[in-house]
């Protein structure tokens, strides 16, 4: 009863700090304004902190949604909850610079092991892009020849983004074969807005805003194909694929603020086209001690369509998505839970580079590359642990109008494991 | 664990508490063009037209004749009603006569002017009474002639009428025979203004002098000839008019948010200052903005502003801004918007504007598009 009430309380207290992104009282990298965001992904905490791949990275302390596939290896009923704390100077071609910070949830997510190793079912509740900037203007405006000049402030701002919902299911078929299929819903809402005041009673202040909702279903299959490679060794190579899918968009324009909201003209519709994803990776595991991953992935994003008119997207704009990354672990006490604590504790470093699916400058590739690395903490109760993660990395560059983010974030994960639907049995 | 349990917390914490300072970097990353978009358009039509104004009660009544070589010739006659009647015995009345205290002249300051003087043989309610309404008038019961710029005008009155009036104005109620005075123009070069303040019906008595007090007033004024102006110049002229008459052709910014509006008038002060010599031409300091929806319903006050040192009339206060608005959402109906003098004073003032046409300076509407 102890440790039911301890996960509650800490995936309650994980959760709490989640509303402070949705309520934009914090901002990201002003590269989320373009196409649909800036793209999320979070397979686990433990993926995370190897570069945030981990298509073939098996595990029996977390639920893996880079490949469903993974799902079918579950031994303990798995819940995880996370948030990420994002630190971002942006620095522009003058050297001007300012420091953004963030707060938002990664993921929940819940598995269950239907049969033990062999198939296993999954929740995920997940961000999939995010907008989050703000920029705010000063200036003067020289508006009536009889006044002075008057002082005004724009400030233009985005938020919101499209999460999924995924279930999925994952079947050993053969000691070396496990497959696995997703469906993801898609939803959300981006809304992007400029607010303009003035240090002035005659002149009113206006907030202009269009948001856009967005929801439609895909679908992830994955598999992986492992290999021993000798004693308590074990290769793995998998891949995934999320299938096209067709966005149905509403785009409502309003003038106002809070309640005193007004529309403005008719609601735009129409569907945005997202390309298919594909990524493959290959792991290694030795002892339960050391683990490795690499990992690719491909996003042919040059084929991506909108009806809207989203900020920035051109088809000239567009780049197909490239990401590569690997990460290594090093869990010194192995499966043993006899040794100090430090043992037990789980080293992760990674890295990982990725080329951004749009660009503001349609002949510069916008590149992001991060170093990862955690700690996963044990703690008493067997199963449940506390992974730290952090990224420290760079996006885009001081070119023209370009601006280069430098982001360090911060992420807590809490995995929970227990066994559930266990008979009791007197001796 | 309890160390666990405080780095969670401590975590969540920093999450809810971060925040951020405003910055402008990155706004050309963003397109640029953040700065609000300021829009100009000239008037549709900016148009004279015929007015006249509401003279009934105004605290000063005109009288005389103006033959101005920019605004053409107006004539105006004065009626004043006076608060006549005695509280107990009234004493037998040996004459009477009309003092005016002049506040206003427009014209040849060095011309004499001559106003007759008429009974009015009617009743009459000046409340709303416009400039081109007509009273019935008796016939002229004298002559007064008077250099314009005399600060007071006495005006005695014959025996003959303090004889046929004496029961009247040594009554004690409301008199049924005696409507009042009208002032009306015979000769002169000025059109002159009676305040209400100093303005009396005195009758004499051998003892005593008794003065009966401005009660109600109308001024009616006829114009002449029509105004000669300079090209690209139009005229307004108080009281008689023209009045000025503005529509916008704003469709292109149907649902357009804005955030200000300014209509900007340019007089030109100039030409309008170029006078005889000795002549006098008061020129109108503020005016109003009116929305007119159609001739039944009041008119819609939008802005109201005074003329600047540079010769400008800006309207852009927030009631300017919030009739444009409503205008581009469809909120707002109206059928012109008319410029007008105030109902403070009652005058011949003018005003000469640069129009459309005008290569210097037309009248310009400004809206800051919020977008």
């Amino acid at each position: 009863m102890k440790q039911r009430w301890f996960h509650a309380g800490v995936l309650v207290l994980l959760l709490s700090s989640a509303p402070a992104a949705g309520q934009g009282r914090d901002d990201g990298s002003l590269y989320s304004r373009y196409g649909l965001g800036e793209l999320r992904s979070f397979a686990s905490s433990r993926a995370q902190a190897m570069g945030g791949g981990g298509t073939a990275l098996w595990s029996l302390n977390y639920a893996n949604y880079a490949n469903p596939a993974t799902l079918s290896r579950q031994f303990l009923v798995r819940a995880s909850a996370g948030m990420r704390f994002d630190n971002i100077t942006t620095i522009d071609g003058i050297g001007a610079d300012k420091t953004l910070l963030a707060g938002s949830f990664s993921a929940v997510q819940f598995g269950l092991p239907v049969l033990a190793n062999r198939l296993g079912l999954g929740f995920a509740f997940e961000p999939y892009s995010r907008v989050n900037y703000r920029v705010t203007t000063d200036g003067a405006l020289d508006f009536d020849p009889t006044r002075a000049t008057t002082a005004f402030r724009v400030v233009t701002q985005g938020s919101g983004g499209l999460q999924q919902l995924r279930l999925g299911l994952g079947l050993r078929l053969a000691s070396l074969l496990s497959i696995g299929a997703s469906m993801d819903y898609l939803f959300g809402v981006t809304q992007q807005s400029r607010r303009t005041s003035f240090d002035s009673v005659n002149l009113i202040t206006s907030n202009v805003a269009h948001s856009t909702r967005m929801r439609g279903v895909t679908t992830t299959v994955g598999t992986i194909v492992s290999f021993s490679a000798g004693e308590d060794r074990e290769i793995s190579i998998g891949g995934t694929a999320t299938l096209p899918a067709t966005l149905s968009a509403e785009r409502t324009h309003t003038l106002g603020e809070s309640l005193d909201l007004d529309t403005l003209g008719a609601v735009s519709k129409g569907d945005i086209s997202l390309p298919v994803r594909t990524a493959a990776g290959i792991a290694f595991s030795s002892h339960s001690r050391w683990a490795f991953t690499a990992d690719m992935r491909f996003e042919p994003w040059t084929e991506f369509h909108s009806a809207l008119d989203l900020p920035g997207y051109d088809r000239s704009a567009m780049r197909n998505r490239r990401r590569i990354s690997a990460g290594v672990e090093l869990l010194p006490a192995g499966s043993s839970v006899t040794e100090t604590y430090l043992a037990r504790t789980a080293y992760r470093l990674g890295f990982y580079r990725d080329v951004a699916y749009i660009s503001p400058v349609p002949s510069v590739d916008i590149t992001i590359q991060a170093v990862t690395a955690g700690v996963s903490l044990p703690t008493l109760f067997g199963g449940t642990r506390l992974d730290i993660n952090v990224q420290v990395g760079r996006r885009g560059r001081t070119s023209g109008i370009l601006v280069r983010d430098r982001f360090v974030t911060l992420s807590a994960t809490l995995n929970v494991g227990e066994r559930w639907f266990l008979k009791r049995r007197l001796g | 664990m309890s160390r666990l349990c405080l780095l969670a917390v401590l975590l969540a914490v920093l999450l809810a508490a971060c925040n951020d300072p405003a910055s402008d970097l990155g706004s050309d990353l963003l397109g640029g063009g953040l700065e609000p978009d300021v829009w100009f358009t000239a008037p549709n039509s900016f148009d004279t037209m015929p007015f006249a104004d509401i003279t009934g009660q105004a605290p000063r009544v005109l009288a005389g004749a103006v033959d101005d070589p920019l605004f053409g010739s107006v004539t105006a006659t004065g009626y004043i009603d006076f608060d006549t009647g005695f509280d107990g015995t009234a004493p037998a009345l040996v004459g009477a006569a009309v003092r005016l205290r002049r506040t206003y002249v427009y014209g040849d300051t060095m011309s004499m002017v001559t106003l007759a003087v008429h009974d009015i043989l009617e009743q009459w309610d000046p409340t709303g009474v416009k400039a081109d309404s007509a009273l019935v008038l008796g016939p002229e019961i004298i002559t007064h002639t008077f250099l314009s710029t005399d600060s007071v005008v006495l005006i005695p009155m014959p025996t003959a009428w303090v004889s046929m009036y004496e029961d009247t104005l040594r009554s004690s109620g409301v008199d049924s025979l005696f409507h009042g005075l009208a002032f009306a123009p015979v000769d002169g070069q000025s059109v002159v203004g009676f305040i209400n303040s100093g303005t009396v019906l005195e009758v004499y008595s051998a003892d005593d002098t008794t003065a009966f007090n401005f009660q109600r007033s109308l001024t009616t004024t006829t114009r002449m000839t029509e105004p000669m102006l300079p090209e690209a110049r139009a005229a307004m002229q108080d009281g008689t008019g023209p009045g000025v008459r503005v529509t916008f052709d704003l469709d292109s910014l149907a649902t357009q948010p804005i955030n200000g509006a300014a209509f900007l008038i340019h007089a030109d002060t100039v030409a309008f200052q170029d006078t005889p010599m000795d002549f006098v031409r008061p020129m109108v300091e503020e005016l109003q903005l009116v929305a007119v929806r159609n001739e039944d319903d009041p008119a819609l006050l939008v802005g109201q502003t005074r003329i600047t040192d540079e010769g400008i009339f800006s309207f852009s206060g927030s009631e300017m801004a919030t009739f444009f608005y409503r205008i581009l959402f469809g909120l707002e109906e109206y059928e012109y918007l008319e410029l007008r003098v105030p109902v403070l004073d009652n005058t011949l003032n003018g005003l000469l504007l640069h129009d459309v046409d005008s290569p210097d300076a037309p009248p310009e509407l400004r809206l800051i598009l919020s977008s």
